[in-house]
């Protein structure tokens, strides 16, 4: 029994090495998708790699000018761990990717950015809105809106919106998202002249009840809490659980099925800024949705990863935008070489479904809009409040 | 004096050889700069602007004095455009000297070496040292033979970030067996201890122009200086060792599970405490540090690592070890023959502290960015595994299990994260996290059937390779 | 003192009900421990996947089924983990039974990953007690209301059990001295299933309560739950199934105060500061009998 079991291990052991390390053959461009599929942004991960996914499904090939080269995607999950991402980068590198996009969460995407940088690799922040991922990382572009922008935009809108006086903030303790943009969002609304409160939640907390009821009982008017979906799900259940009335802000990372799943049937008052807007009617958005929804259908792998729905993520949609950006990239370099790619990259653009990309000196996307939605509980849908920019109005 | 002429005129020979080698090297240290030409010798590359452009990419990374980059360009161009080049001949050979240079370097000295070692060994009045010298053959072969990888690969590859990090955890399992396995103190603190480590580390070394940048919250920090590397990894430890020294003097008083619980929970007030924001200016609260000097070769955490571990296997030999393995068998005993339980354990503790905050440290500079929330309870667990796999009380145990564990986990296993095809059918079951489940399946099955792990509290022994097999009757320890 | 009420009535009202969710874990931990001297680490997990199971049975099945047959598989799953994982190491060192707990908890939990692909599952509204209802000015789910009294029955039951059952007597002797009650005939195999079958039971009524108040299960959110119910255990006196239960409602109370004073970063670190301070001034809890080593 033992010697079967202690063969049958060193099979397990030893078989991958033979499957493994198959390199790119001509003719082939391999574009490596960094992405989380497990730990707490594993959710927004899936999301993210289904844009990439669909949109290698339309265009799995690009034309250069030597031939038609078919683009294979290598997919490594990084466990949105920053201890386990340095390896699941080097995965990509020794993959031969041509080009990285991801990652969803920034701390992966931060702790990725050396290993990159010293394969000469690019790699395109797909939703990861922390400064510091460009800042300093010249290969690392991205190509949603930053933190300090979203901060700023949030605090205007609660001001604007809602005309509140006082606002509760809420972030998970250790996780730099939360952090990092509940300090943008307090800086601006205090110098708007509001009083922001705010508090931070222990990793893995589930009874959100005590802060709720702090929240209330220090009269504040709109609670701001931009975590991950994980604990979204129960801020908002418990909120209404317990009679809550006040409205509830966030950020990107809340525009997902699962907020509406925990909102339905509820009274409780979601509002996100977020980077796409499925109600969008432009011809590429409307094409988009359509095309997207048919595909995400087709597969019941899809819709699990999906999150059991066809209601599009805006993660989704930048992840779809980052692929196609990389094809722009990959055909203005004329090759899929990473210092080719490397040196076009300032200058790639691209009108996305999301809108138009084009990069500033740190690597950023130029964008000065974003999109706020608001929860339907009733329809359990997004509807569209309007496009928010940092001037208040 | 006896001299035994066979080993002497090998040992003199090798020498011989690794002369010869370096000579050769050296003298062949053309520039690679002329060689570009050299090879093109139809001038190709004046005509084919693709081409052009691809060696100059080289001729700028050599200007650059970029020689990771110069060897990708090069690799590059030679990958593109090689049916065009002349690599007969001399060329060849220059071109394959100069690719090689640092791995031939290194054979050298493992040549000379082991050269060095065979001479000596020749002379009977070394011989009782024979053991050592064929320990230091091994060890200047296993870092010859990592450096040669390294340069034949590039250090960015997974077989070598499977190394890096091995090494790491390979220094961490050892200083968990030590306290775990040679004193018998079941504590699981060790994440909060490389937390202090890893912390440490970064505070103190980030250069003081990015601090502005990484305390992006905090106008830069309190701390307006930055220290060198090893001084600062000595820190790490001490400071590692200091937190242990504080919880060690409640925790210690405790027996078995209550000691690994109250270590454990200790490990998560660390981890909340490091977050805490009112520390920020010196922790960066929730955020990550990062910008502080970092590794790229992998012959640095082999080198710390493996002076820490000879370090602790030092200690666990001397008189100090015995006690702990006295304690870890009969603690009554043991205080029956006049050891000190509380001064040893202690001592145990703080040492292993010391150590898994240097692995700390090491593992910050792998990861180049260090964040409080990657330490949690389940790092511990992580290491715990590798250590009972590869046997409680066996170094060689540990650092065996800590370079399969990593490569299984982060390298070799990663195929079955993805849908697989193999001849046309694809294969069930095959979708993201299957990887983890099949993985914890085999530390499952090695816990139940393998209890006392690869090496159970043996070493890897040197002698064992070459004497002959003895079968001693089944009186294996249980 | 009315206004004061009314604002700390909500902190007061949750910390007894994630007490009464403690405490069911808890008395899990507690009897293991009794009788294997085993820190069951799986437990929080048996917990989670409890959660699970009734997210994917209530999706097809109505409520009358899937509730028990929720039940019944955790008490299953409970049963095989002993089985399979701590069975075979019986003459083991305790701590390759611990490792083995460990191993399974690690197992679960990626399991568990595996099959939901990590995306957090909503748990189904169970009418009644998912309503809300209003205690004096502060609005709660009904749940909160009924865990403490549910949870003080089931361990007025257990301890009933306990002691006036041959089983329960069984094992008692097998906590007391697990050496001279084999010795004595009792079938400790049997008896340590039996503990686990009910630990697991308890294990997944407290899934229900606790999921039906806070309606998101994660693979992960079992790990916090059980290591807090671990520590009610310790601190009411390991062993003792009145001390769990007390240890559980104090520290779930004490864990909202700390939140409504705004230690919120500290929450957790209390828990575990509190265990450090029971474990070397009172090492027996509570309630816990004093153990001398035998040497």
């Amino acid at each position: 029994m033992k010697k079967f079991l202690a063969a049958l291990m060193i099979l397990t052991l030893v078989l991958p090495l033979v499957s493994l390390g198959e390199p790119a053959t001509a003719g082939t461009i391999v574009i490596g998708i960094y992405e989380p599929a497990s730990g707490d942004n594993g959710a927004g991960g899936k999301q993210e790699t289904l844009g990439i996914r669909y949109a290698h499904s339309l265009q799995p090939t690009v034309e250069l000018s030597d031939g038609v080269y078919e683009i294979k995607l290598v997919e490594v999950d990084n466990q949105s761990s920053t201890d386990k991402a340095p390896s699941a980068a080097q995965q990509l590198v020794s993959e031969g990717a041509s080009i990285v996009l991801g990652s969803y969460g920034s701390s992966v995407s931060i702790a990725a950015a050396d290993i990159f940088d010293a394969a000469g690799l690019v790699a395109i922040g797909v939703s990861c809105t922390n400064p510091q991922v460009t800042l300093g990382n010249p290969l690392y572009y991205r190509i949603c809106f930053l933190d300090p922008f979203q901060g700023t935009v949030l605090a205007s809108y609660a001001k604007d919106a809602f005309g509140v006086k006082k606002a509760y903030t809420l972030a998970q303790l250790g996780n730099d998202y939360d952090v990092g943009l509940v300090n943008y969002f307090t800086k601006a609304a205090e110098a708007a002249g509001l009083e922001v409160l705010g508090e931070t939640f222990p990793e893995g907390t589930s009874d959100f009840t005590a802060y709720l009821t702090k929240a209330q009982n220090e009269g504040a008017e709109v609670i701001f809490s931009p975590t991950s979906t994980t604990y979204a799900a129960q801020i908002i259940t418990q909120a209404a659980a317990n009679g809550l009335s006040i409205p509830i802000l966030a950020g990107d990372t809340w525009d997902s099925s699962v907020i509406l799943n925990a909102a339905k049937g509820t009274d409780i008052k979601v509002n996100v800024t977020t980077f796409f807007d499925e109600g969008d009617t432009s011809e590429k958005a409307v094409a988009f949705v359509k095309g997207f929804k048919e595909w995400v259908n087709s597969s019941p792998e899809y819709l699990a990863a999906n999150g059991g729905n066809d209601i599009i993520a805006a993660v989704t949609a930048l992840g779809f935008d980052a692929y196609m950006t990389a094809l722009e990239a990959l055909k203005a370099a004329d090759s899929g070489d990473r210092e080719d790619i490397a040196e076009v990259m300032p200058s790639v653009t691209y009108e996305g479904v999301t809108g138009a990309i084009a990069f500033d000196e740190n690597g950023d996307a130029l964008r000065d809009q974003a999109f706020i939605k608001a929860s339907d509980n009733a329809a359990e849908n997004w509807t569209f409040v309007k496009v928010q920019g940092i001037e208040s109005n | 004096m006896k001299i035994r002429k066979t080993t002497l005129i090998i040992g003199l020979l090798l020498l011989a050889a690794a002369v010869a080698l370096s000579a050769y090297t050296l003298g062949a240290q053309g520039s690679l700069e002329e060689l570009l030409f050299r090879m093109d010798t139809q001038g190709a590359a004046e005509t084919d602007a693709k081409m052009k452009k691809a060696r100059d990419r080289v001729l700028e990374a050599l200007a650059e004095g970029d020689s990771a980059k110069a060897f990708r360009s090069l690799d590059r161009y030679l990958e593109g455009f090689g049916d065009r080049l002349d690599l007969s001949g001399s060329s060849g050979a220059e071109l394959f000297v100069y690719k090689n240079a640092s791995s031939l370097t290194a054979l050298g000295v493992l040549l000379l070496i082991s050269g060095l070692a065979l001479t000596l060994a020749s002379f009977s009045r070394f011989s009782k040292y024979r053991a050592t010298l064929a320990y230091l053959v091994l060890i200047a072969a296993l870092f010859c033979g990592v450096y040669v990888l390294e340069n034949l690969l590039g250090s960015d590859t997974m077989l070598l970030t499977t190394l890096k990090k091995g090494a790491i955890y390979a220094l961490i399992a050892v200083s968990m067996n030590l306290l775990n396995g040679f004193t018998g103190l079941f504590s699981l603190g060790q994440a909060g201890f490389m937390l202090v480590g890893a912390y440490t580390y970064a505070i103190f070394t980030i250069p003081a122009e990015s601090r502005a940048q990484v305390y992006q919250y905090y106008d830069g920090g309190l701390i307006g200086f930055s220290l060198p590397v090893i001084p600062a990894l000595l820190l790490a430890g001490l400071a590692a060792a200091f937190f242990a020294f504080l919880i060690g003097l409640p925790v210690l008083r405790l027996k078995s599970d209550y000691l690994a619980i109250a270590t454990l929970g200790f490990a998560e007030i660390i981890r909340a405490v490091f977050q805490y924001d009112g520390l920020g200016p010196l922790t960066n609260g929730s955020n990550l540090l990062r910008r502080f000097p970092t590794f790229s070769s992998a012959l640095f955490p082999f080198t710390v690592a493996g002076v820490c571990i000879l370090l602790i296997s030092l200690l666990i030999n001397s008189t100090y070890g015995r006690s702990f393995k006295a304690i870890r068998d009969d603690e009554v005993a043991a205080e029956a023959m006049g050891i000190n339980l509380f001064r040893h354990k202690q001592m145990s503790f703080v040492i292993s502290s010391f150590f898994a905050g240097v692995g700390g440290a090491l593992l910050a500079m792998y990861q180049t960015t260090v964040q409080a929330s990657a330490f949690k309870a389940s790092m511990t667990y992580e290491i715990l595994l590798i250590v009972v796999i590869g046997g409680m009380g066996s170094v060689t145990g540990s650092v065996l299990t800590s370079f399969l564990f990593i490569a299984a986990s982060e390298w070799w296993l990663r195929f079955l994260d993805n849908e697989q095809v193999i001849g046309g059918v694809t294969l069930p079951f095959m979708r993201s996290g299957f990887r983890m489940v099949v993985f914890s399946v085999v530390i499952m099955v090695m816990v139940l059937f393998y209890r006392r792990g690869i090496m159970g509290d043996k070493e890897f022994d040197l002698k064992a390779l070459f004497a002959p097999r003895v079968r001693k009757g089944g009186k294996d320890r249980g | 003192m009315g206004e004061f009420f009314r604002l700390n009535l909500p902190y007061l009202l949750g910390g007894i009900s994630v007490g009464g969710q403690y405490a069911l874990i808890a008395i899990g931990y507690t009897m293991v421990y009794g009788i294997l001297r085993l820190i069951n680490f799986a437990h929080g997990d048996i917990f989670t996947v409890a959660g699970f199971v009734m997210v994917y049975l209530s999706a097809t099945m109505p409520l009358t089924v899937s509730l028990p047959l929720t039940v019944l598989i955790t008490v299953v799953l409970g049963y095989l983990v002993e089985r399979a994982a701590y069975r075979p190491l019986r003459d083991a060192p305790r701590m390759s039974i611990m490792i083995s707990a460990i191993g399974v908890s690690y197992l679960l939990q990626n399991l568990m990953w595996y099959v939901t692909g990590g995306l957090a599952k909503q748990y189904p509204t169970i009418p009644f007690i998912s309503g809300s209802v209003t205690i004096f000015s502060a609005t709660t789910k009904m749940v909160t209301v009924i865990t403490p009294f549910l949870t003080l029955a089931l361990v007025v039951l257990l301890v009933r059990l306990i002691g006036g059952t041959k089983i329960g007597m069984a094992m008692r002797a097998v906590s007391k001295d697990f050496e001279t009650a084999r010795l004595m005939g009792i079938k400790i195999d049997r008896v340590i299933s039996v503990t686990f079958v009910i630990g697991s039971f308890l294990a997944a009524v407290g899934s229900i309560l606790y999921f039906t108040n806070y309606t998101a299960v994660t693979p992960t959110v079992g790990a916090m739950p059980g290591l807090k119910a671990f520590v009610a255990a310790v601190f009411g006196g390991i062993g003792s199934i009145p001390g769990a239960v007390i240890g559980a409602f104090i520290i779930g109370i004490a864990e909202n105060i700390i939140k409504a004073v705004g230690l919120t970063t500290f929450s957790d670190a209390f828990t575990f500061a509190l265990l450090i301070i029971v474990l070397v001034f009172r090492p027996t809890g509570l309630f816990g009998e004093a153990v001398n080593d035998k040497v």
